[in-house]
């Protein structure tokens, strides 16, 4: 059927291959260019904060849960953050059914490091009664229409949940916590983005479609903060890079998360 | 013996089109006196023979004994290859129907003949739902494509456009090969011609005289 | 949660003395109900829908080849179903993972679709429907079964008829027709039907709490028109999209 193949052509493949060398791609955009983005936030009443988004014609959505529950006995005095991916089959022929695979959770752990490094949800604001009642901030990602790119697009779904996410606010009467009817939004104090290459051949493409993504011998990812610091690194499959390449792919990000944190501030009022 | 729905209109699973001494034609069944819709499509009434069918607007491809279709070979077996020809069942070429002269399978790679991802023209030579689709390219004009773009449609969409594409076949002056599957293969030695075709293909897909506006065919392609 | 009673202590009262319920329905009044056909372009059919709070998102691909293949039967096309809820769509979050009634959910709305669909057309193969539940607001399962039958009419699989379904619940020893989520939790009965409305058959009965033979009797009679009405915006959503690419 028309669905997105598994096995591509040979000589689609030889096509992209070409157009490569002349600094070309498929959909017509160049080496360092990312697809269109559309960003709609709280589409789903019943999570304290939730986004869709759009990028080129991949679609995700990330919904942001909360709870009050007992901090982990190594940190105490923090809040939880816990994220959560599933590729499900909705969103491709390629996704199987069944529990989450090393995918998935590759994809969960690469967005929590990019948060939790530079400290984007300030979980030592999420304590309710230190030692015992923290918040829990739950992130649950599902793809919807895997297009191609689903760690960009993961990422931006999260932040952007998380940037319009409200809380109730809390009253402690002796210590009895009180939900009050009142919200506020989360401690967000960072907006970090994440910025995916694919290597096919020598070459490095910025933002990968589906089909780009079929032919790349390896796949790049920086997590990158607000002021242009790293906040996270993810080197996929088995092709291999020099560290040239990753300098030279390292100021495209920078460049690229730049683009991406427009498109946010765009869509959300911050 | 009432119609329901008239020739032309649109009809959805379910719809009663007519009630009476009608018989049921391709897209639709019978239940007691009524015909029914079995698919989102247009409603035909041959008058003269009583006849009711619904052409889908969207379906699935089925194959036929002697369609063209392009095929991708995404299996190498030990006596033949798995090809998917866009059909909810794949399509087997044995070796016989392959390669002009026998070879010694145990000794042989067929790998060395066609690979996994290879593009093919073949054409069905058996289908009748109990076993898969069996395809030859021992044909004039079928076999392998090494090189050369290939655009992706719904299939039902070819017929529509086929007098065009041969028109198009003229004046480029390029090989324009319609798989009955919905998929195109465009060869030509000068590769701005496979570009300039693929514009105009992509033209005639979505102009306003063919599809009214608001459809978006899925279209793929490469060179 | 818009406004509704769910402070622990305060009774809730589902249905008011003059008649209407907590979110100002009559009894026998369904949601507002909208459908979108074609929402995901990976998929060869879809549908999203939206039912009161409800939105279910659902896919269908195929018919195409079974993997592992003993799974195959030999004169007709087996169907795969998942219904799964998202963990954030609902008030309290959810496990990702499946949880028993999600499995049985599955089994069941893979049975109240099956009866419309020609599985005899498409020999071994699968058709797979793949249901997400964004936003859970009672009665998913059967707006899961509205929607997912709209989506296998637009993957082009040759049907029967749509299947249309609806519950009906039961508050105050009254019936009422299309329970929301708190006439799902704190009401006394519900009774999910699906329907082949055309042909008149019913594909999926399934009820917890008690009725009376002459409710189940005055159910089905309310099930039946709430499903005309939504048998009515599935064509609709139907012909608004394939209406637009008629050929000139």
């Amino acid at each position: 059927m028309s669905a997105p193949e598994k096995i591509i052509p040979t000589v689609k493949k030889n096509t992209i291959l070409l157009m490569l060398e002349k600094g070309e791609r498929l959909d017509g955009r160049k080496l360092d260019e990312i697809r269109k983005i559309k960003i709609e936030t709280d589409v789903i009443g019943n999570a304290e904060g939730s986004a869709i988004v759009h990028l080129g014609n991949t679609i995700v959505i990330a919904g942001v849960k909360l709870n009050i529950v007992t901090p982990y006995a190594d940190t105490p005095n923090q809040g939880v953050q816990i994220v959560n991916a599933e590729l499900i089959p909705l969103a491709s022929p390629v996704f199987e059914p069944g529990p989450p695979g090393e995918d998935d959770v590759e994809l969960s752990r690469v967005i929590d490091r990019a948060l939790r490094s530079v400290k984007a949800i300030d979980l030592d604001k999420l304590v309710i009664i230190p030692g015992k009642k923290v918040w829990a901030v739950y992130i649950d990602i599902y793809a919807l229409n895997h297009s191609g790119n689903l760690i960009d697009a993961s990422m931006l779904a999260s932040i952007a949940a998380l940037l319009t996410a409200k809380k109730p606010k809390i009253e402690l009467v002796n210590d009895q916590i009180k939900k009050l009817d009142e919200r506020e939004k989360l401690p967000i104090t960072d907006i970090p983005v994440t910025v995916t290459f694919a290597k096919i051949g020598d070459k490095l493409v910025v933002d990968p479609e589906y089909e780009e993504e079929l032919i790349m011998d390896a796949r790049l990812t920086f997590g990158i903060t607000s002021n242009g610091n790293i906040c996270a690194l993810q080197k996929g499959l088995c092709g291999t890079f020099k560290p040239s390449l990753i300098l030279e792919a390292l100021e495209i990000a920078r460049k690229v998360a730049d683009e991406y944190r427009n498109y946010i501030k765009s869509f959300i009022q911050i | 013996m009432p119609i329901y729905i008239p020739r032309g209109k649109l009809a959805i699973p379910g719809d009663i089109i007519a009630e009476g001494a009608f018989k049921s034609g391709s897209g639709t069944y019978r239940i007691n006196n009524r015909v029914y819709s079995a698919h989102i499509g247009i409603v035909d009434i041959d008058r003269e023979n009583r006849m009711i069918s619904v052409k889908a607007l969207k379906s699935v491809y089925v194959p036929k004994k002697g369609d063209i279709v392009i095929g991708k070979v995404v299996e190498v077996g030990i006596t033949s290859w798995i090809v998917d020809i866009a059909s909810p069942w794949p399509g087997v070429l044995q070796i016989g129907e392959a390669l002009s002269r026998p070879i010694d399978i145990s000794k042989a790679d067929l790998k060395k003949y066609l690979n996994i991802g290879d593009i093919i023209v073949a054409k069905i030579i058996e289908f009748d739902l109990t076993r898969d689709p069996l395809l030859t390219v021992k044909e004039s004009k079928l076999g392998i494509v090494k090189e050369g773009a290939l655009l992706e449609f719904p299939f039902y969409y070819i017929e529509k456009i086929s007098a065009k594409l041969h028109e198009l076949s003229r004046k480029l002056q390029c090989n324009v090969i319609q798989g009955a599957n919905g998929r195109i293969v465009i060869v030509s030695k000068n590769k701005d011609v496979e570009v300039e075709a693929i514009k105009t293909i992509s033209r005639i897909i979505s102009a306003p005289s063919y599809i009214r506006k608001g459809f978006k065919p899925k279209k793929k392609y490469v060179r | 949660m818009i406004g509704m009673p769910t402070k622990k202590g305060t009774p809730i009262v589902l249905l008011k003395e003059n008649g209407t319920r907590i979110d100002g329905r009559k009894p026998d009044e369904i949601r507002p109900l909208k459908i979108s056909v074609g929402v995901l372009r990976n998929a060869d059919g879809s549908a999203f829908i939206e039912l009161g709070r409800n939105k279910i998102i659902v896919a269908v691909y195929g018919p195409r080849e079974v993997h592992p293949r003993h799974l195959a039967l030999p004169d007709r096309a087996i169907i795969r179903c998942r219904y799964h809820m998202a963990p954030f769509s609902v008030p309290e979050r959810k496990s990702p993972a499946p949880s028993r009634r999600e499995i049985e959910l599955s089994k069941v709305i893979r049975e109240a679709l099956a009866p419309a669909i020609f599985l005899e057309k498409f020999p071994r193969t699968t058709i797979d429907i793949f249901i997400e539940v964004l936003q859970a607001d009672g009665s998913t399962r059967v707006a899961s079964i509205t929607a997912a039958s709209v989506a296998l009419a637009d993957a082009g699989i040759p049907m029967k008829d749509l299947v249309a379904a609806v519950a009906v619940g039961k508050v105050d020893s009254q019936l009422i027709l299309d329970l929301n989520h708190y006439e799902d939790q704190y009401g006394e009965g519900d009774m999910p039907i699906a329907m082949m409305p055309s042909l008149g058959e019913i594909t999926l009965l399934q009820a917890d709490g008690i009725f009376t033979p002459s409710e189940v009797r005055a159910a089905l009679d309310m099930a039946k028109m709430g499903i005309e009405k939504i048998y009515n915006v599935q064509k609709e959503a139907l012909r608004k999209k394939y209406s637009s690419l008629l050929f000139r």
